[in-house]
């Protein structure tokens, strides 16, 4: 069966051919000598944080990586490089720091990566406005740090605050933790300068426009479009209140319907995170006295000490026959809300107030403060756990999906039921709107050769997403498509494809730009 | 039917056969009467099919006016596309909910037209954002096909699509229906009454009390014989509502002097148009009535007696997409049923 993105042999690179070594001088010349062919460096840039080709790099392989990477440093080198590559009918893949996890940046057919962390310039900020011109390349929490040294914010606290560029969030539609009070990048992003597939440097018009809305259109490109070279961004004021609450629910439908009741309440939460049982487990093991009894022995079999093993080879049988653990989790009921809200004093306090009403009237256990100050204290501090799992030998990923919320729990036990046989899957709700919300569900899993573990791997995507979309999520919430959900993509927008063909076919005539991604 | 051209009844035989819908020939056309979205796709498709240009067809979106019940769960509300937004709202405001404060010409649309053209369906939520109030869509498209978008708060699928049929005039295919957002409905209407010496000022307190996030919904200003008189109207939820009017009074007496309240009575005015905010002194300070709506940290909608320099008008034809991209559309061949 051909793959859609090949691996190959680490050790065993080709060497770059002439030809690449030719385009390398040329674009060296184009971007003051940045240009390299050096393996290594190929090797980089073959992967992003797709957890398939973090399982392949472990192997000792890689993605087909890229001929020649380069890094511009102006707008004006972005489009030269750009103009190179049309000429020359060569791929060329925008990247910034890497951080995605779909696979986004996988040159599957080879060519010239882009890394644009070279635009990391502020180029201004307007604190009457709450507006910031920031270059795409400008990583997430250097960007947020100045920011608040003039007492604002960008309201955008992704996971990978500390590894993921600005551009990268709006290629990829990206969200933050505080996305129930500030919105996704789509909302916060009102301008966007790009270059397109032939080279040429659109700036996108902020409202009013009098057509089309092409910066919602360049969000969530991927890259195929345009290459993100700069964006004009809302930004909020720093918080002048914080307030702390959690609640424990008896099960999900309890939480989700709270936070529901919360939303549509007009109360906004800056954060809302509600963990199913499994996951609560884990949450609530940092900040909670253990409980005695019957409970405490429950709690305690998935202590620190078991988790930790879950992530050495003594747990690979038990996540690799996962269903014993699903099964154990599916005993569980408590669930933890964590409720974070910010902004005005004057405001805060009563949407605390009015959250706190709503939560015990759906049945909510107050649990006071802590819960959501230690998940605060370590918001980015997960995904750096990881690499432990994948050092062990199995594998994590995370699916997020979102759907209103007549359909969330269906969503919640489709996903559970269809995966369970596969992975050991847990899931906490969060992103929500009046609507709906979005679901984050993660998967370990393991098996035992790179071959049974991949098989393994692609059948949870499959079943996973097959569940999700049955249930009428949709594919996707805020971490993209990439190479993961390709499918699902084509699946979800159905003849939809034709509006991205075209898209594709004005921005980017000679198809250089990421091809393959997007379905294009 | 015997009396038409041949031509036209062949054209009916064979664009009713292939898209299965029924039709009738009016003033020389040929009208398609879609019930269903899939029959309003097929007639796309047929149509691109038999009548590329379209000149001999119509395709009546007449049957899409349904109202369904609003769902109190997801907020929201499945209508038809040539559905009116008064009915909407009043089949909203029995379920408590609302579309929004909507200014009076929008209000006076078909769901279609304030979709589709320049107000582009958006409205103001919480924290001065614009959102667009479609959950989702169905489209037929041009050339054939039908996108019909999944009911998700929001999504990164690709590029927001949507992009593509909001204020864009219908031109990448028919919208037919909408699945439209709602807003807990404003327990209390208020409005606070400043007096202000200079035209900056109107708009200093107007963004501040935004960023301060006290909902202003609707601001009326008038030129006095010594500065400006600002009516500022804070549509609120119940447990906030005390401290949304403390919070603009104060922002009132920090910006100018705050007045005896009292209350504002709806004017319509001929023009509405879409400003950026750093055009607002300059519109204050020509001196006519205005009266200002959708207030968004992106921009504002500004109803005046005349045109206002630097605001788009909202009832012109939204520009046409590019060559490109519409021939793009085109390409592929039509799918007929």
């Amino acid at each position: 069966m051909t793959r859609l993105v090949e691996r190959l042999p680490l050790l065993d690179l080709p060497a770059p051919t002439a030809a690449s070594q030719r385009l390398c001088r040329e674009l060296a010349a184009l971007v003051d000598g940045r240009a390299s062919t050096a393996s290594h460096e190929r090797a980089l840039y073959a992967r992003d944080m797709w957890p398939k080709a973090l399982m392949w790099t472990r192997a000792g392989y890689t993605a087909l990586p890229p001929d020649v990477i380069v890094w511009p440093e102006t707008v004006e080198q972005v489009a030269a490089v750009t103009r190179k590559a049309c000429e020359l009918g060569v791929p060329l893949i925008p990247y910034g720091a890497g951080s995605g996890v779909c696979g986004g940046t996988i040159p599957l057919r080879g060519g010239i990566v882009m890394d644009v962390k070279r635009l990391s310039r502020i180029k201004s900020v307007d604190p009457e406005a709450l507006e910031a011109d920031v270059e795409a390349g400008m990583l997430g929490e250097i960007f947020e740090r100045r920011l608040n040294r003039q007492g604002l914010s960008t309201g955008h606290f992704p996971s990978s605050m500390y590894c993921s560029t600005v551009g990268g969030w709006i290629a990829a539609r990206g969200a933050g933790q505080a996305s129930n009070r500030y919105g996704k990048i789509e909302d916060m992003t009102a301008s966007v300068t790009a270059v397109d597939g032939r080279g040429e440097v659109v700036v996108t018009p902020r409202r009013p426009v009098p057509g089309w809305d092409l910066t919602q259109l360049l969000i969530g490109s991927e890259g195929a479009l345009g290459t993100i070279c700069s964006a004009r961004m809302h930004l909020v004021r720093t918080p002048e209140a914080r307030v702390f609450a959690g609640f424990k629910f008896r099960g999900i439908e309890e939480g989700t319907e709270a936070i529901r009741n919360i939303f549509q309440a007009g109360v906004r939460p800056a954060v809302v995170r509600l963990y199913d049982p499994f996951d609560t487990l884990l949450v609530g093991k940092g900040h909670e006295a253990k409980p005695a009894g019957k409970k405490g022995l429950l709690r305690a079999a998935f202590d620190e000490k078991v988790l930790v093993r879950l992530e050495r080879l003594g747990s690979l049988t038990a996540i690799g026959q996962p269903i014993g653990l699903n099964r154990a989790a599916d005993l569980l009921r408590e669930c933890l809300l964590v409720l974070l809200f910010e902004g005005p004093a004057d405001l805060v306090e009563l949407e605390a107030e009015e959250a706190t009403r709503v939560c015990l009237a759906a049945g909510g256990e107050d649990r006071g403060p802590d819960p959501a100050r230690t998940w605060l204290e370590k918001r980015y501090a997960v995904s750096y756990k990881q690499s432990r799992v994948f050092d062990s030998g199995a594998f994590v990923d995370t699916m997020e999906v979102a759907a209103t919320w007549d359909k969330v729990t269906q969503v919640y036990h489709r996903v559970r039921q269809a995966v369970a046989p596969l992975a050991f899957v847990m899931c906490h709700f969060s992103h929500a709107y009046p609507e709906g919300c979005a679901l984050y569900f993660t998967f370990a899993g393991a098996a035992g050769s790179l071959e049974q573990i991949e098989e393994r791997y692609d059948a949870i995507w499959r079943a996973g997403l097959a569940a999700a979309r049955s249930a009428g999520a949709t594919a996707t919430h805020h971490h993209g498509v990439g190479v993961s959900k390709l499918n699902a993509l084509k699946g979800q927008l159905g003849d939809g494809m034709r509006l991205i063909q075209a898209l594709k076919a004005t921005f980017d005539p000679k198809g250089i730009l990421n091809p393959g991604k997007l379905g294009v | 039917m015997s009396s038409l051209p041949i031509d036209l009844t062949e054209l009916e035989e064979r664009l009713a056969k292939a898209a299965g819908v029924n039709s009738r020939v009016s003033d020389g056309r040929l009208e398609l009467l879609p019930t269903t979205v899939k029959e309003a796709a097929r007639a796309e498709a047929a149509r691109g099919h038999f009548d590329p240009d379209g000149s001999r067809t119509l395709i009546s979106l007449a049957a899409f006016a349904h109202i369904e019940a609003p769902d109190p769960i997801t907020s929201s509300v499945k209508v038809g596309a040539s559905a009116q937004l008064a009915d909407v709202e009043a089949a909203l405001r029995s379920a408590g909910l609302t579309l929004g404060w909507l200014s009076p010409k929008a209000r006076a649309l078909s769901v279609r037209a304030w979709i589709e053209g320049p107000y582009a369906g958006l409205r103001v939520i919480p924290g001065n954002r614009l959102e667009s109030a479609a959950l989702s869509l169905s489209v037929s498209l041009r050339g054939g096909g039908l996108y019909q978008g999944i009911a998700a708060p929001r999504s990164a699928v690709g590029p927001v699509l949507e992009g593509l049929i909001l204020g864009c005039g219908g031109q990448v295919g028919a919208l037919l229906e909408v699945q439209l957002r709602a807003l807990g409905r404003p327990e209390v209407v208020e409005t606070v009454h400043a007096g202000l010496e200079r035209p900056e000022e109107v708009a200093q307190l107007v963004r501040a009390a935004l960023q301060r996030d006290v909902p202003v919904v609707e601001v009326q200003v008038r030129r006095k014989a010594r500065g400006y008189t600002a009516d500022l109207v804070v549509a609120s939820l119940g447990f906030r509502a005390s401290r949304d009017r403390a919070a603009l009074e104060q922002l009132a007496k920090d910006h100018g002097e705050l007045r005896t309240m009292r209350r504002v009575e709806e004017r319509e005015l001929p023009f509405e148009g879409e400003l950026p905010w750093e055009r607002l002194p300059w519109a204050v300070a020509q001196g006519g009535p205005l009266t200002l709506y959708r207030l968004a940290r992106e921009s504002l909608v500004i109803a005046a007696e005349g045109p206002v320099k630097g605001a788009l008008a909202l009832d012109r034809a939204p520009e046409p997409l590019p060559t490109p991209f519409l021939s793009a559309l085109a390409l592929r061949p039509p799918e007929v049923a």
